[in-house]
C-alpha cells in the first residue's frame, strides 16, 4: 500500500466514541483507542471488559451504534470484514477461522477479488512464508497440521491480504510458553517490516513485553493508555479490574493418605489405531489437587474422557476409592462420585434452553434431591438450584431462567456448584476458570480449595500455568499421551515447565 | 419477576403456531385467488361444513392416524433424531400385522391385543436398522432411513406378492385376507354419544381414539416426568453434555428410535382395525409419515400439540373433500387443495417458530440483564470508571 | 529464545486429482472385464449389449443431474433432501413450457421451475434458518400437491392433457457417429470374449444418443471445474466447509448460500426436464419415481464428489436399465458379478492386512455367489431397491471414508463469528 511507515503521520487506527449495546449488554461504552503506524499496541481488560467486541467493530464484524473509526487519517465505515480488508485491517481470530478440508492455499487465498490463480498464489505463499519465516506448505490440507501451524497460516493469510495493520486476539491463549516467544519474535519482524500490531490480551506480563503502549479496558470502556515501559504489572492488575488480581495460592497442604484416583497403564487409541494415551500412570489422595500440565491435544482430553468413561479405552485400570471402576459406564462412575467441570460449559456442561433447575439435574439424574425413583425431582431439584445460586452468587432472576441468559462467569459458578454437589469424592475440572471474570475466578478458586480441605481429590487440567502452579499439589506433565514429568509446583517456573511440555527438558520417568 | 417471565413463555407458545397458521392462511388464499377461486368463499365454507357433525366426526377420524404419525416422529424430534423413516415403518408394521391378525384365531381382546404387538414390534425392529447403522456406524439417520423407506416398501411388495396375498379370495388382489371379527376395534360411536357427541348415521370413529389419549397422556409423564424423558431430552438438546451425564447417547438413540418405530406401528392400525381389516396394495393410506412430521412440528412435539395439529390436518382434508360437491365454481376447489395448505402450513410453521424463537431469545436475554442489574452484588466489583 | 523451529521442505506439488483418474480408469476397467467375463459364462447377453448401455446412459442422466444438485447444495452446507420435489417441478414446468414453445424450451422451462424451488429451499434454510430436512419435507410435500393443482388449472382439458399428464411436448433430437453402428453391430453380434462387449460398449456411447444427454455429461467436467478451479467454486466450498472463516474474510455468506441452493435447483430440474423431452414427451404424474432421491444416494455414493457421483448414477442407472430390457434373468447374472467383485475387494483387504473388512467382504462375497448359484431369478420388485441398498452398505461399511462438507445442514447465522 502507499502509507510510508516510518514517516510521522496520522495514526495507523484510531477509533473514538465507540458504543456497542447486545440485547441487555453494554458491550462498549465511548471506547477510545488509538495506535500508532508501526507500533505493537496491546488492549488488556479481563474477560468481559469488551476487548472482543471492540476488535469485531475494528474488523467490521460488528457495527458501532455510534462512535468513528479513522484509518491512517481517514474516516471509514466497515460495512463486513470484506471492507476492513480492503483498507488494510487484517485480523488472526482467537478461535482459528480455517476450514480444515481445504488446503492451505485455499485458505489464504479465500474470499479474494480477481481470478482464482493458484500457481501464481503458490508463488507469493512462498516468498511471504520466507521473508517471515512461516515456514508454510501451501498444498496441506490444514487439518494435517498443528496449533502453531495454523496460527502461522493465519498470520500469512492477513499478510497476503496486504494489510498494514494486524490484529491479534489472544494469541497465546493456546501457546506454551516456547511457541510464545517464536511468535513475539514474528510479531518483531512484522514491527521492523513497518507493520502495526494490535495485541489483545489479559495476560499481563506478555502485554508488558511485547506491547509499546497497552490501552485497559475495563467493564466495556477505556480506562486509559500508557507506555509499556512505565508500568508493573501490578499496577495493570489495578488498571483492569480496579485492585489485586485474585491469586490461586493455596496455603497448607490437606492432602491425606487414602487414595482417591488411581490409574494404572492407561491407554486410549483412536479409530485409526493411534495412541493418544500411552501407559498413562496417576494416583491422587483425597485432599489432592494433582495438575495436568501440557500443551493442548497432548492426551489431557482423551485422559479426562476416560476417566469419565465417555471414551473406550486400550489397556489399563481405574479404581475409585479402593474399587475398580474400569468397566463401569459414565452413569455408575457419576454416582459413585466423580464431578466433572467440562472445557467448554456451553458444549458440554449445560442445556442452553433449559432452565437452571433442569441443568441442575444433569449428570445427577438418577440421584436424590434430583429425582425419585424413575420420575425426576422438579421440587428437589429446584431447591437445591436455589441453594447453589445462594451460595456461589450466580447472578440470576431465579431459577426457571434458561442458561443462555447467565454471562459467562455465572454460567460457570452454576456448573463449579453443580459438580461440588452430593459430596464427590473426585472432581475431574479442566480449564475451571476459563473465560471467566475475575470475581468468578477468584469464587471458584476459593470453593476449590474449600472442597479439597474436605478431601476432595481434584484432576485439575488447565492452560492457565498460573491456576495449575497455584492450586496443585503435585503437578504432571502431558506430552503425546504420555506423563513426562511429576514436578513440584513450588519450585517449578513456567520456564522450566515450558521445557517439560515442549519435550526440550526430560526426566526420568517416576511411577 | 418469574411469572412474567413464565407468561411470556406461555404466550409465545401460542402466538407461534397462530402466527404460522395465518402465514399458512395467506399463502393459500393467494394461491387459490390467483388461480380464480374465491379464497374468503372457501375459508368460510370450509369453516362452515367443517363444524357440521358429519364433518367434525370425519375429522376427528382422520385425525387418529395423523396423531400416532406426529408421536413417532416427536418422540425422535425430542433427541434431535430425524426419523424419517416412520413412512416405511408404518407400512411394513401394518402389512404384517394384517398377515398375523388374519392367520390368528384368539378371543375378542386378546386378538387386538396381538396385531397390536405385532404392529409395534415390526415398527420397532424396522426402526432398529437406522438406529443400530447410526450407533455403531456413525450412519446418519435421515439418509438410512430415506434408503430405508424404498427399501422396506420394496420388501414390502414383494413379501404382499410371494408370500403374504390371500389366495383364497377373489380376483388377482394384490392383499392379505380379512382379519376376522374377533381381531377388529368396536368403534368408538357409543361412547361419544354417550359424552355429548352426535354421531350422524353412517359415520363412524374408530375406537383406537381411546388407545390414542391414552397414549398420549403416557407419553407426556414418560418425556417430561420421569429420568428417561430427561435423558431424551437432554441428548436431544445437549448430546455431549448429556454424554459427559451418564446419558449414554447410543442407548438413547436406539431407545428412542424403538419407541419411535412401535408408535409408528399404531399409525396403520385403523385402517386395519377399523376400517377395512385388510392391507390392500393399492389403497392403503400413504405419506403418513410425511403428514406425521407436519403434525409434530405444528405441534411443537408435545402430545397435545399434536392432537391439535392432527385435527386441524383431519378438518383440512374433510372440508376440502366437502368442497369438492360444490356447486358454485368459485368454491370448488381440487382436492389436492388438502395437500398444497399442508404443505404451507409444513413450512409456515417451520419459518414462523424460527422468528419467534429468535425473538423470544432476545427478549428473554434482555429481562434476565435487566434483573441481574437490580440484584445486589454478590461480589465486590470495582467501581465502574467513570465515562 | 527465538530459534525458529526447522521444518522439512515441503513435498514437491502432486495433483490429487490425477491420481484419483488413473484409479478411476482402472476400476472401470476391472470392472468391465470382470462384466465380460461374467457374460461369458452365464450366457446373459445383455450386461453388455449397445441397448443396455444406451439405455443405461439415458436412465444414468436424471440420477446424475439430481446428484450434481444434491452437489452443489450440499458443497455450500445446505443438505437438500427437497432434490425429488424440485425435479418434480422440474417435469412440470418443463412440460408446460414444453408444449408450448417446443423441447428447448422444455428443458428451460424445467431449469426455471427447480431453480425455482430451489430459491424457496434456500429462503426457507438460509435466511429463516429452518432445518435443512424440514424445509426439504415441505418442498417434497408440497411439489406432489401442486403439480397436481396446477395441472388441473393448465393442462385439464387440453388435447392429451389431464389432471396427471401435460399435452405432448416434441422429444429432443438424437445424434450418433455416422457409420458406427453397423460394422460395430456386427461384431457385438459375435459374443467374442471382450472383443464384443467392447463394441457393445461403443455403440451404446456413440450412436443414438439424445443431445441433451452429451450436454448433461459434459456438466460432470463442467461442475468439477467450476467448483474446485476457480474462486467462485472455492467460495462456494468454503461456506460449506466452514462459514465462519469464510464470513471472516469477507466471503458473502448467505449469497453463495443462496447460489449453490438455487444451482442445485436449477440442475435436479433439468433432471425433470430431461425426462420430459428425451423419455416420455409429455409431463406425468410420478414421473420422476424417486430419482431425487437417487440422486441424494449417488451423491453420497460418490463421497461428495462429481466423479463419484457420475459413477454411481451410471452404476445405478445400468441395474435399472437391466431390468426394464431383461427382466430378472439378466440382474441375476449381476449377482455373480457383486460376487466377483467382492471377492477382488476382500483380496485387496487381505493383502493390505485389514483383515475385519477382507473377512467381511469374502463373506458377502460368498454370500452373493450362493444367492446366484441357487435362484434363477431376481424379484422384479427388488430390482428397483439396488440403488438404496447399495447405498446403504457403503455408507455402513466405508462410512469413515465417506467426508461430507464439515458444515453441511448446519444453521448459520451471520454475525456469530468468533
Amino acid at each position: 500500500m502507499t502509507a510510508d511507515p516510518t514517516a510521522p503521520g496520522p495514526p495507523a487506527v484510531e477509533l473514538r466514541g465507540i458504543t456497542k449495546t447486545f440485547p441487555g449488554v453494554v458491550a462498549n461504552h465511548d471506547v477510545d483507542l488509538e495506535v500508532r503506524a508501526g507500533e505493537v499496541h496491546a488492549v488488556c481488560g479481563e474477560n468481559g471488559a469488551g476487548k472482543s467486541t471492540l476488535m469485531k467493530i475494528l474488523y467490521g464484524m460488528q457495527r458501532p451504534d455510534s462512535g468513528t473509526i479513522a484509518v491512517r487519517g481517514e474516516q471509514v465505515k466497515f460495512r463486513s470484514p470484506a471492507d476492513a480488508i480492503k483498507s488494510g485491517i487484517g485480523m488472526v481470530h482467537q478461535h482459528f477461522m480455517l476450514a480444515d478440508n481445504l488446503t492451505v492455499l485455499e485458505n489464504v487465498v479465500l474470499g479474494l477479488p480477481g481470478r482464482f490463480d493458484p500457481a501464481a498464489a503458490r508463488t507469493r505463499i512462498g516468498e511471504l512464508s520466507a521473508r517471515y519465516g512461516l515456514g508454510v506448505d501451501p498444498d496441506r490440507l490444514v487439518e494435517q497440521l498443528g496449533v502453531g501451524e495454523r496460527q502461522r497460516i493465519e498470520i500469512l493469510k492477513v499478510l497476503y491480504r496486504g494489510a498494514r495493520v494486524i490484529i491479534l486476539d489472544e494469541p497465546t491463549a493456546v501457546l506454551v510458553p516456547q511457541e510464545v516467544d517464536e511468535l513475539f519474535g514474528n510479531l518483531a519482524g512484522l514491527r521492523a517490516e513497518g507493520l502495526t500490531v494490535l495485541f489483545i490480551s489479559h495476560k499481563l506480563d506478555e502485554v508488558i513485553r511485547v506491547a509499546d503502549r497497552i490501552t485497559v479496558l475495563r467493564q466495556g470502556t477505556t480506562v486509559t493508555t500508557v507506555e509499556a515501559g512505565s508500568v508493573t504489572t501490578a499496577q495493570l492488575a489495578h488498571l483492569m479490574v480496579g485492585g489485586d488480581l485474585p491469586t490461586p495460592e493455596t496455603r497448607e497442604s490437606t492432602v491425606r493418605d487414602e487414595v482417591t484416583l488411581g490409574v494404572r497403564d492407561l491407554s486410549v487409541r483412536s479409530d485409526a489405531g493411534r495412541d493418544l494415551l500411552s501407559g498413562v500412570g496417576l494416583s491422587i489422595r483425597a485432599g489432592e489437587v494433582v495438575g495436568i500440565a501440557g500443551v493442548e491435544g497432548n492426551g489431557q482430553a482423551e485422559l479426562v474422557e476416560a476417566l469419565l468413561g465417555t471414551r473406550p479405552i486400550a489397556t489399563g485400570a481405574v479404581t475409585l476409592a479402593g474399587e475398580d471402576i474400569t468397566a463401569w459406564p459414565t452413569s455408575r462412575r457419576r454416582e459413585a462420585g466423580i464431578g466433572y467441570i467440562p472445557e467448554d460449559r456451553q458444549r458440554q456442561g449445560l442445556l442452553l434452553t433449559q432452565p437452571l433447575w433442569e441443568n441442575r439435574i444433569l449428570g445427577h439424574q438418577t440421584r436424590p434431591p434430583s429425582s425419585r425413583g424413575v420420575f425426576i425431582s422438579r421440587r428437589g431439584a429446584r431447591k437445591d438450584t436455589e441453594r447453589i445460586v445462594a451460595e456461589f452468587g450466580v447472578k440470576t432472576p431465579g431459577v426457571d431462567v434458561p442458561a443462555f441468559a447467565l454471562s459467562g462467569g455465572n454460567q460457570q459458578k452454576l456448573v463449579v456448584g453443580r459438580e461440588l454437589s452430593g459430596s464427590p469424592k473426585l472432581l475431574v475440572a479442566a480449564h475451571p476458570t476459563r473465560g471467566v471474570d475475575v470475581g468468578a475466578q477468584a469464587l471458584i478458586w476459593d470453593k476449590l480449595r474449600d472442597a479439597r480441605a474436605a478431601g476432595l481429590a481434584v484432576l485439575l487440567v488447565s492452560a492457565d500455568l498460573e491456576e495449575l502452579l497455584g492450586l496443585s499439589d503435585t503437578l504432571k506433565v502431558m506430552l503425546r499421551g504420555r506423563i513426562v514429568a511429576t514436578l513440584d509446583p513450588a519450585t517449578v517456573t513456567p520456564a522450566e515447565l515450558g521445557e517439560y511440555m515442549t519435550g526440550v527438558a526430560t526426566q526420568e520417568a517416576t511411577p | 419477576m418469574i411469572s412474567p417471565l413464565l407468561l411470556r413463555r406461555l404466550g409465545m407458545g401460542v402466538l407461534a403456531p397462530v402466527l404460522a397458521l395465518v402465514m399458512a392462511f395467506v399463502i393459500v388464499a393467494i394461491v387459490l385467488q390467483l388461480s380464480g377461486f374465491d379464497a374468503f368463499g372457501v375459508f368460510g365454507r370450509m369453516a362452515q361444513v367443517g363444524f357440521l357433525d358429519k364433518y367434525l366426526i370425519r375429522s376427528l377420524d382422520k385425525a387418529v392416524p395423523y396423531f400416532f404419525a406426529g408421536c413417532a416422529i416427536a418422540v425422535g424430534f425430542r433427541m434431535a433424531l430425524f426419523n424419517i423413516g416412520v413412512e416405511g415403518q408404518y407400512r411394513i408394521a401394518a402389512l404384517i400385522a394384517a398377515w398375523v391378525g388374519a392367520k390368528l384365531s384368539l378371543p375378542p381382546v386378546l386378538h387386538v391385543l396381538a396385531i397390536v404387538v405385532v404392529a409395534m414390534a415390526v415398527g420397532s425392529a424396522a426402526a432398529a436398522i437406522p438406529a443400530v447403522l447410526k450407533v455403531t456406524r456413525n450412519v446418519n439417520e435421515v439418509v438410512s432411513t430415506i434408503m430405508l423407506n424404498f427399501i422396506l416398501g420394496g420388501v414390502g411388495t414383494w413379501l404382499l406378492v410371494s408370500y403374504l396375498r390371500n389366495t383364497s379370495g377373489t380376483g388377482n388382489n394384490t392383499e392379505t385376507a380379512l382379519i376376522p371379527p374377533s381381531g377388529r376395534m368396536p368403534a368408538a360411536d357409543s361412547v361419544l354419544n354417550a359424552i355429548g357427541f352426535q354421531v350422524p348415521p353412517g359415520e363412524s370413529v374408530t375406537g383406537l381414539i381411546f388407545v390414542a389419549i391414552a397414549l398420549g397422556i403416557v407419553l407426556w409423564v414418560l418425556i417430561n416426568k420421569t429420568r428417561f424423558g430427561f435423558g431424551l431430552r437432554a441428548s436431544g438438546l445437549n448430546p455431549i453434555a448429556a454424554q459427559a451425564s451418564g446419558i449414554s447417547s447410543k442407548g438413547m438413540i436406539i431407545k428412542a428410535m424403538l419407541l419411535s418405530g412401535a408408535l409408528a406401528g399404531f399409525v396403520g392400525l385403523p385402517e386395519l382395525l377399523s376400517n377395512n381389516y385388510k392391507f390392500v396394495s393399492d389403497t392403503f393410506p400413504q405419506q403418513l409419515g410425511f403428514t406425521g412430521i407436519a403434525v409434530a412440528l405444528l405441534g411443537r412435539n408435545t402430545p397435545l400439540g399434536i392432537a391439535l395439529g392432527a385435527f386441524l390436518f383431519g378438518f383440512l382434508e374433510t372440508t376440502t373433500g366437502a368442497l369438492q360437491f360444490s356447486a358454485n365454481p368459485a368454491l370448488k376447489i381440487p382436492t389436492e387443495m388438502a395437500l398444497v395448505m399442508q404443505g404451507a402450513i409444513l413450512l409456515s410453521v417451520v419459518i414462523a417458530y424460527e422468528l419467534v424463537r429468535r425473538f423470544e431469545l432476545l427478549l428473554e436475554g434482555r429481562a434476565v440483564a435487566k434483573a441481574a442489574e437490580k440484584l445486589p452484588d454478590p461480589d465486590p466489583e470495582p467501581a465502574g470508571a467513570a465515562a | 529464545m527465538t530459534a525458529v523451529i526447522e521444518r522439512p521442505a515441503a513435498p514437491p506439488v502432486r495433483a490429487p486429482w490425477r491420481d484419483r483418474v488413473r484409479r478411476a480408469a482402472i476400476w472401470a476397467a476391472l470392472v468391465f472385464v470382470t462384466l465380460a467375463v461374467v457374460r461369458q459364462v452365464t450366457g446373459a447377453n445383455a450386461l453388455t449389449s449397445a441397448g443396455t448401455v444406451n439405455d443405461a446412459i439415458g436412465l444414468a442422466v436424471p440420477i446424475g443431474l439430481a446428484a450434481l444438485g444434491g452437489l452443489f447444495s450440499e458443497r455450500a452446507g445446505v443438505v437438500n433432501i427437497g432434490l425429488e420435489g424440485m425435479m418434480i417441478f422440474g417435469t412440470w414446468f418443463a412440460g408446460w413450457a414444453g408444449y408450448q414453445w417446443g423441447p428447448w424450451a422444455a428443458v428451460l422451462g424445467g431449469i426455471a421451475g427447480g431453480a425455482l424451488f430451489g430459491l424457496v429451499h434456500a429462503l426457507a434454510t438460509v435466511t429463516f434458518g429452518v432445518d435443512h430436512i424440514i424445509s426439504g419435507v415441505a418442498i417434497n410435500i408440497i411439489a406432489v400437491g401442486a403439480t397436481r393443482y396446477l395441472s388441473s388449472r393448465f393442462f385439464l382439458g387440453r388435447e392429451d392433457g389431464g389432471v396427471n399428464q401435460s399435452p405432448s411436448v416434441p422429444l429432443i433430437g438424437r445424434v450418433g457417429v455416422p457409420g458406427a453402428g453397423g460394422p460395430l453391430g456386427t461384431l457385438e453380434g459375435k459374443h467374442w470374449f471382450l472383443v464384443s462387449d467392447l463394441a457393445g460398449l461403443l455403440r451404446g456411447l456413440f450412436t443414438d444418443v439424445s443431445l441433451l444427454t452429451i450436454l448433461a455429461v459434459l456438466l460432470v467436467p463442467a461442475a468439477f471445474w467450476l467448483l474446485w478451479r476457480t474462486g467462485f467454486g472455492l467460495r462456494l466450498r468454503s461456506v460449506g466447509e466452514s462459514p465462519v472463516a469464510a464470513e471472516s474474510l469477507g466471503v458473502p455468506v448467505y449469497t453463495m448460500k443462496y447460489a449453490g441452493v438455487v444451482i442445485s435447483g436449477a440442475l435436479a430440474g433439468l433432471g425433470g426436464a430431461f425426462l420430459v423431452t428425451v423419455y416420455d414427451g409429455k409431463f406425468l404424474e410420478n414421473q420422476t419415481g424417486g430419482r431425487g432421491f437417487i440422486g441424494l444416494a449417488a451423491m453420497i455414493f460418490g463421497n461428495w464428489r462429481p466423479g463419484g457421483l457420475a459413477a454411481g448414477s451410471a452404476l445405478f442407472g445400468y441395474t435399472d436399465s437391466l431390468r426394464l430390457r431383461e427382466g430378472s434373468a439378466a440382474v441375476h447374472a449381476l449377482l455373480l458379478f457383486a460376487a466377483i467383485l467382492l471377492a477382488i475387494l476382500a483380496i485387496r483387504a487381505g493383502v493390505t492386512r485389514r483383515w475385519i473388512p477382507a473377512g467381511a467382504l469374502a463373506v458377502a462375497a460368498v454370500g452373493f455367489g450362493v444367492v446366484f448359484a441357487v435362484t434363477d431369478q431376481v424379484p422384479a420388485v427388488l430390482t428397483p431397491l439396488v440403488p438404496y441398498a447399495v447405498t446403504l452398505v457403503v455408507l455402513a461399511l466405508a462410512a469413515k471414508r465417506l467426508r461430507m462438507p464439515a458444515a453441511d445442514g448446519l444453521r448459520y447465522r451471520k454475525g456469530e463469528t468468533g
